[in-house]
């Protein structure tokens, strides 16, 4: 989790604003750095590409804002991750969606599909799109971030066991609702 | 790192993978940032600034500051111009109902002992339709409760419960598609075939002896909202409407109809007229008061956290009548107390209360303060609160 530096001062004069070029070429380089993988993540969490711009900059524009109380530079992705999740969830609530953005709009192109695939991935990510965004926001962290059980719960501000139990519940869908003949066993019986 | 055991969830990390594999871009600049940034900022600002001066929550008849600039749209009050710490009633018999925790507040002071907390509720006839989000699934159910505090019906939601004007029918929006419909007596299956971004707005008519049913029902997706008919036949609410937020059931619907990057536009329309009695990029507007006269609102950003104050709005004009703001506050949800009066959950300093804003400026804290929850979990929860 980020840590915040109490206490700080605000800076005045030519240092304040050597400081706020400092920040900005810091936070520029953040931006380059992370910016297609926080996407990524937006993306899975939304499943919609707009969407996802828009929860990535108000997560990017928080992180701004806190950037030099930031003492844990390795844990900065945790903290904007957990921006987006609160912020998705809060969205969803209130059917805050289809702003309009800053951004030159990209198209968003086809999912690359392996050639194995036979329309597993389809299938998943449809039933992926059903789930409420806690839950889906679980399954994200664990499957696409990699995130172990209590980096995860960490994450979104949960215990261990509703981490467990969301993902269990999750891939009890995806058994109940993706069609027989697409299951992993299935494929490889008739391998 | 993980070594997933289960195929399936190594089907899952493969899925997300093809899923973005190929997204490289990255469209935001500094300059996107610190755009948005500065928006929230200034929001914030607008949440702290009324604690400058006054002591307390504030409450500002407009009239009297008309003209002045503090809000983000530059239309609000100085702080001079703020009245006095508000009144603090004994909530003996609040004349509302609410939730705190797992405890139902009815109107005449009694309470209820729930046997689960519930993030929203709303009355229908003597019984109150319930949500809670189950932790271990995610998802969203509806409690049917009866009188002694017992869930006698459990239904999975995604969306609603929303309840018509006279609180005699209920319409929900099960996982499935099926748009539900409920009162005393009754039950029906209005549509099947909603998607799963799907979520309601509004519902008017429906109940027992109703000539009309109608719920509106908006498209996170970015669709157009739509109302749905007793029958199941949809068409669009609101020509160019992004959102409706509530209906009046003679014809007037509040709307969202355009968003940008620093805010939102919308108004009140006349179905019967087929245009809109008045539009506003000032505002972001939520019910309509009892009898349609007023319609509260709040500022046309929306952040995550709350709105840094709820106004009450003029439905013929959309001219401000007065507004609850309060320092270093925000507010989480509001909901009429009956045709001139709007209550609203607020977070501030001391934790969560419930105020009550008069169209003639005076404010209220009927409930509270209450620092339980901190400020992601209300301590209190309005029934049938936007």
């Amino acid at each position: 989790m980020m840590q915040l530096a109490a206490g700080q001062r605000p800076r005045t004069g030519v240092g304040m604003r050597s400081r706020a070029v400092d920040r900005d070429a810091e936070f520029t380089a953040y931006l380059q750095a992370r910016q297609p993988s926080l996407l990524r993540t937006a993306y899975l969490l939304t499943g919609d590409r707009s969407h996802a711009e828009d929860i990535l900059q108000t997560a990017l524009a928080k992180l701004y804002l806190a950037w030099d109380k930031v003492n844990d530079r390795n844990a900065v992705d945790a903290y904007v991750r957990r921006i987006m999740v609160n912020e998705n969830n809060s969205l969803w609530r209130r059917g805050w969606k289809k702003r309009e953005y800053a951004a030159e709009r990209l198209p968003e192109g086809d999912p690359h599909h392996d050639a194995y695939d036979e329309g597993l991935g389809a299938a998943l990510w449809e039933v992926v799109q059903t789930l409420p965004p806690k839950a889906r926001a679980v399954v994200v962290l664990r499957y696409y971030e990699q995130l172990t059980e209590a980096e995860t719960a960490d994450v979104l501000g949960i215990s261990i066991g509703t981490v467990k139990s969301q993902c269990s519940r999750a891939l009890a869908s995806l058994r109940e609702r993706v069609p027989a003949d697409l299951h992993p066993g299935h494929r490889e019986e008739d391998r | 790192m993980n070594n997933h055991t289960d195929p399936w969830e190594t089907e899952m990390s493969r899925t997300f993978d093809q899923r973005v594999r190929d997204l490289h871009e990255a469209p935001l600049t500094l300059d996107h940032v610190k755009g948005r940034a500065m928006k929230i900022r200034r929001t914030r600002r607008v949440a702290a600034a009324g604690g400058i001066l006054a002591a307390a929550a504030v409450i500002i008849p407009v009239a009297v500051f008309a003209g002045q600039g503090l809000t983000d749209n530059n239309s609000g009050p100085g702080p001079a111009d703020r009245t006095p710490n508000p009144t603090v009633t004994d909530p003996g018999a609040p004349g509302f109902g609410y939730l705190e925790g797992s405890t139902l507040h009815l109107a005449d002071g009694s309470t209820v002992k729930l046997q689960e907390s519930y993030y929203g509720a709303t009355l229908l006839g003597d019984a109150v339709l319930a949500v809670r989000n189950d932790d271990d699934t995610g998802l969203d159910y509806l409690d049917v409760i009866d009188e002694s505090g017992t869930a006698t019906e459990t239904v999975e939601i995604q969306s609603g419960p929303v309840t018509n004007d006279d609180g005699t029918a209920a319409a929900y929006l099960e996982p499935d598609g099926t748009l539900a419909t409920r009162g005393e007596g009754y039950e029906a299956a209005v549509s099947t075939d909603l998607g799963p971004n799907s979520f309601l707005a509004a519902v008017t008519g429906c109940g027992a002896g109703a000539d009309t049913c109608r719920v509106y029902v908006n498209d996170g997706a970015g669709g157009a909202p739509t109302v749905v008919d007793a029958k199941g036949g949809a068409e669009v609410a609101v020509p160019g409407a992004i959102k409706v937020n509530d209906a009046d059931g003679a014809g007037l619907v509040t709307v969202q109809n355009d968003s940008t990057d620093t805010g939102s536009c919308g108004g009140v329309y006349d179905e019967n007229a087929g245009d809109y009695v008045w539009e506003t990029c000032e505002s972001y507007l939520y019910d309509f008061s009892p009898g349609s006269k007023y319609v509260d609102a709040t500022h046309a950003y929306l952040d995550g956290v709350g709105n840094g104050y709820a106004a009450i709005l003029d439905a013929a004009t959309g001219d401000e009548v007065a507004r609850l703001q309060q320092p270093e506050s925000f507010v989480r949800q509001t909901a009429w107390q009956d045709a001139e009066h709007l209550l609203a959950t607020v977070y501030g300093p001391e934790g969560w209360s419930i105020y009550r804003l008069g169209v003639d400026g005076d404010v209220e804290r009927l409930v509270g303060p209450n620092p339980k929850g901190g400020d992601v979990t209300p301590a209190y929860t309005l029934l049938g609160g936007a």
